[in-house]
């Protein structure tokens, strides 16, 4: 998993990586939103989520201490961190400086 | 597009979604309307134990089986929208969304909620997340072994610190006042609590750290001594504000900014209406909100009643 998040967050279209547990109330509510941005982008982004439970390793390299976290990286860098539930609206603002 | 309702709920957390049972299953055309989540701050709960006639469910359980009843009895839903216009006249009650839909209604219960308070002080927005939480359900687990701070005195703010010493080493409890404002048992319980410490009359006047915090500045109030207090996390429980910005064009507000109902729950807006998190009132629970979700959605049918006439 380390391997293939390394890799993926080089892309060059913004990543927004969602950083969630399964047993975490405001991540299942943001789980839905985050879909329909996702649908609705298209390939123009890419969109993953990262259970913190099942890869402890990437939360801990990224500093998660609270969920769900929203981050957006773009050929490997970071370009935007904030904890809590992002509505489409706004991640449709938070990525539209990266589109290419 | 146009669309009308007979109500339209502003706000999907326990109190909007009584409001929607009961106007739909008086046959009352509703519609649920929220800028957030269904279940609005309930969700944030890992485990209600007080809610009657359950005995144990999580936040996010209990908000989407009042939806799922909502639903039931025809009343629409529509979360996490966008609301660009809104409009809370004796006649004219209107709603514009981002993608131009107009909703009208004849009346409107504003249940709102609130959210977290937060200190104010330089370092809390840099390091929100990183140490810095509001939610001791979602982020206690990242603070296992660690030293911890939790700022408040009230019921949540015990209950929690106790709550979170499944996880943290150490949990220093930081408030203001020289008295705690909760329940004797919870104040028994964190006092007698081995991993949990106390300075009273104390204030955060900072927030410390490179990645994630490492220390906040703590001062005593009554000696004015301050101190580098050396912290892993820091949990934050002094209350709520209401969520009534952009009210005050129409509604009365009290000094809180919370909104001001009469005991049927109107305001002083002909058919606009009340209830949960965001009105003057002392008790903030799940069950005070239905409570009131059910009195607004009934005061609402008697004024729509009387209108018809």
């Amino acid at each position: 998993m380390k391997a293939s998040f390394d890799q993926i967050i080089q892309d060059p279209r913004p990543v927004v990586v969602d950083f969630f547990a399964t047993w975490c109330g405001p991540c299942k509510a943001q789980a839905p939103i985050l879909q329909s941005f996702a649908s609705e982008m298209g390939d123009a982004v890419r969109v993953i989520k990262i259970d913190v439970d099942q890869n402890p390793e990437v939360a801990q390299r990224y500093g998660i201490q609270s969920i769900p976290t929203m981050m957006i990286f773009q050929a490997g860098n970071v370009r935007y961190r904030q904890p809590g539930v992002h509505q489409k609206e706004q991640l449709k603002q938070l990525v539209r400086p990266y589109l290419a | 597009m146009n669309k009308k309702y007979d109500v339209v709920v502003l706000g999907a957390g326990p109190a909007g979604l009584t409001a929607g049972i009961y106007l739909s299953r008086a046959r009352q055309k509703t519609l649920i309307l929220s800028d957030g989540p269904v279940g609005g701050q309930m969700i944030l709960t890992h485990e209600i134990a007080n809610y009657p006639g359950v005995e144990s469910i999580s936040g996010y359980q209990l908000a989407n089986i009042m939806k799922k009843q909502a639903q039931s009895f025809g009343c629409e839903i529509i979360a996490n929208a966008s609301i660009q216009k809104m409009e809370l006249m004796p006649l004219n009650k209107s709603f514009v969304l981002d993608d131009g839909t107009r909703i009208e209604s004849d009346a409107v219960i504003l249940a709102t909620g609130g959210r977290s308070r937060t200190l104010g002080v330089p370092g809390e927005a840099q390091f929100k997340g990183r140490g810095i939480s509001y939610c001791a359900t979602c982020d206690g687990d990242f603070f296992t072994d660690k030293e911890i701070v939790v700022v408040g005195g009230g019921n949540s703010a015990l209950d929690e610190a106790v709550s979170l010493t499944k996880y943290a080493s150490k949990v220093t409890i930081v408030h203001m006042l020289d008295a705690f404002q909760a329940s004797q048992h919870a104040i028994e319980e964190a006092v007698n609590h081995p991993k949990i410490d106390i300075r009273m009359e104390t204030v955060i006047t900072a927030f410390h750290g490179e990645e994630s915090l490492q220390s906040v500045d703590l001062k005593q109030l009554k000696t004015g001594e301050t101190e580098v207090f050396k912290t892993d996390g820091v949990f934050i429980f002094i209350g709520y504000v209401p969520n009534t910005e952009g009210f005050d064009c129409c509604l009365d507000l009290n000094e809180r900014q919370e909104i001001v109902v009469r005991t049927d729950l109107s305001t002083n807006v002909p058919g606009v209406f009340s209830a949960g998190d965001n009105i003057d009132k002392l008790y903030r629970q799940v069950t005070t909100a239905v409570g009131d979700g059910t009195v607004a959605a009934l005061t609402a049918i008697r004024y729509l009643t009387e209108q018809k006439k």
